[in-house]
């Protein structure tokens, strides 16, 4: 059992730094250890100046996504015992780095707004008329795509992502697909423009890695797949019967 | 790739149509591809070198079998659904290498190669009494 | 300017990492996504080969394949392996991809793979049959 475990760290301060440099440190190896512990005892003990984002510890709320040893993971659900050799932790790849392990992720942002991710209706049920029901198979439909936890680690193993920045990319068209396919929602018609869009699904070569390196099961591969399937379909549908509605 | 605005305030969002298309054509090729043509290899490519007899294995059978025009139109879209197919694959895959520069350049140059191609087997394969 | 204006006011210098060309060698995952793509090769390779054929056909040149050419059935063999390579991963996303209604549940994937890969190995097998019959018909 190794007493110390060299973790060696990605910085860059954009107020002296022209580009990032590597600084290594000895952390205590516990067995119990998650990576994002030995990044809060490095910013408590050895050096206050380490930047970072975190929140619950526990794998759902998508802060504190970052490379370790080269591959997007969620520090705090991954364990320091793969790592005794040691590890190197870099901020979350395809991202502009702001400082340390601190990335940008306006862009993401936008392209979340982008693709309406709420309950769309023309019009709202009266409230007399009580609560939209679902039945548990209406549920399941798009049970899976609505674990997403915004943790951007898809953004990171998307190399489509990282050569074209443009991309809407998984998580976006993951949530996209949740509200298309919620028996509630009747905004498919609304989200079509921007998921058909140019740099939207059809930049997806079906890398699959996104789907790899999510921590929540999502599987945005397999949207996003299915989403350009029904949206020829919708396409082909729409020609043939228009000006009928039809669900994407 | 041009510089947009961020994705929630772009006006320009439509849908591709041409790509729609394009990826209709590469999901079709690529069922009809993969389900007939690893036996037509087999035989033709495999086994008939190695002494199997087939409808390959002289000039007379081959013509033979080329004259039936249900055997003319299957091959001529095993051809084409299989070079739209690859196609579509070589764009994404030179996209993937890096080729960047003109994006249309890039589509013309996949798609009318699969369309040429499949003009030439066209004309081969109907003109062969 | 008070100190909150004036940290707001400098500008962010925030540093961009760019791919690179090689990312598909970084990871075998990339890499054999990568030889996925490149599957269509092998097949475009081999119906330009059987294209030739049908040219020498027109032209009177046409001379089968013999057990002599080594090249040939070589070249032959790696294209089906990666015809085959193309073939199971394409059908094995038919039943990530589509979706057929029963009720408002779908059918479940492994069965669309089952159809699929079944279908397969019938095309396969009537497809010997017939294209190996044809060779013993009398002309």
């Amino acid at each position: 059992m190794p007493e110390f475990v060299d973790v060696t760290i990605q910085r860059y301060n954009p107020e002296t730094d022209d580009k990032p440099h590597y600084q290594t440190y000895q952390v205590p190896y516990r067995e119990d250890w998650v990576v994002l512990d030995a990044i809060l005892h490095i910013k408590d003990n050895l050096d206050a100046t380490l930047s970072y984002r975190w929140s619950c510890r526990m794998g759902i709320c998508g802060s504190c996504g970052m490379n370790v040893d080269g591959y997007p993971k969620l520090t705090c659900s991954t364990h320091l015992r793969e790592y005794r050799q040691g590890l190197t932790i870099e901020p979350l790849s395809n991202f502009p780095v702001i400082r340390d392990l601190v990335v940008d992720i306006e862009d993401f942002m936008a392209k979340l707004k982008s693709v309406k991710p709420w309950i769309i209706r023309e019009l709202e049920q009266p409230l007399g008329a009580g609560e939209y029901r679902q039945s548990n198979n209406q549920i399941d439909n798009f049970r899976q795509f609505s674990q997403c936890i915004n943790c951007m680690l898809c953004y990171a193993a998307c190399p489509v992502y990282g050569m074209e920045n443009e991309f809407l990319g998984p998580a976006a068209i993951a949530l996209a697909r949740r509200y298309n396919l919620d028996s509630r929602d009747e905004g498919s018609e609304e989200r079509v423009k921007v998921l058909a869009a140019s740099e939207g699904i059809w930049e997806c070569s079906f890398v699959g890695e996104c789907s790899a390196a999510c921590p929540k099961g999502v599987d945005p591969a397999k949207a996003i797949q299915q989403t350009k399937f029904d949206t020829v379909n919708g396409f082909v549908m729409g020609a043939m019967l228009m000006p009928f509605g039809k669900r994407t | 790739m041009a510089a947009h605005e961020p994705w929630h305030r772009r006006a320009d969002l439509k849908p591709a149509y041409g790509h729609s298309f394009w990826w209709f054509m590469f999901g079709n090729g690529g069922g009809i591809a993969a389900v007939f043509l690893p036996v037509v290899i087999l035989v033709a490519g495999v086994l008939g070198p190695l002494g199997v007899k087939n409808f390959m294995e002289d000039s007379r059978h081959f013509a033979w079998t080329l004259s039936n025009p249900l055997v003319k139109l299957f091959l001529l879209v095993l051809c084409f659904l299989t070079f739209v197919h690859a196609a579509h694959r070589l764009r994404y895959m030179l996209f993937d290498l890096g080729l960047r520069g003109s994006v249309v350049v890039l589509e013309w140059a996949c798609y009318g190669a699969a369309i040429v191609g499949t003009v030439i087997a066209a004309v081969l394969l109907f003109t062969t009494p | 300017m008070s100190d909150a204006a004036e940290i707001e006011s400098r500008p962010v210098r925030t540093y961009r990492r760019p791919l690179g060309n090689d990312w598909w060698l970084r990871r075998w995952s990339y890499f054999l996504y990568m030889v996925r793509e490149s599957t269509v090769i092998f097949m475009v390779a081999w119906l330009v080969w059987f294209i030739f054929q049908v040219a020498a056909l027109k032209l009177g040149r046409y001379e089968p394949p013999t057990g002599e050419d080594y090249a040939f059935i070589a070249f032959s063999v790696v294209c089906l392996f990666f015809t085959l390579w193309h073939a199971v991963t394409f059908l094995n996303l038919s039943g990530l991809i589509l979706r057929v209604p029963i009720g408002d549940r779908y059918l479940p994937a492994a069965a669309i793979k089952a159809v699929a890969f079944g279908g397969l190995l019938f095309v396969t097998i009537v497809g010997c049959a017939i294209m190996i019959y044809i060779g013993y018909v009398k002309l």
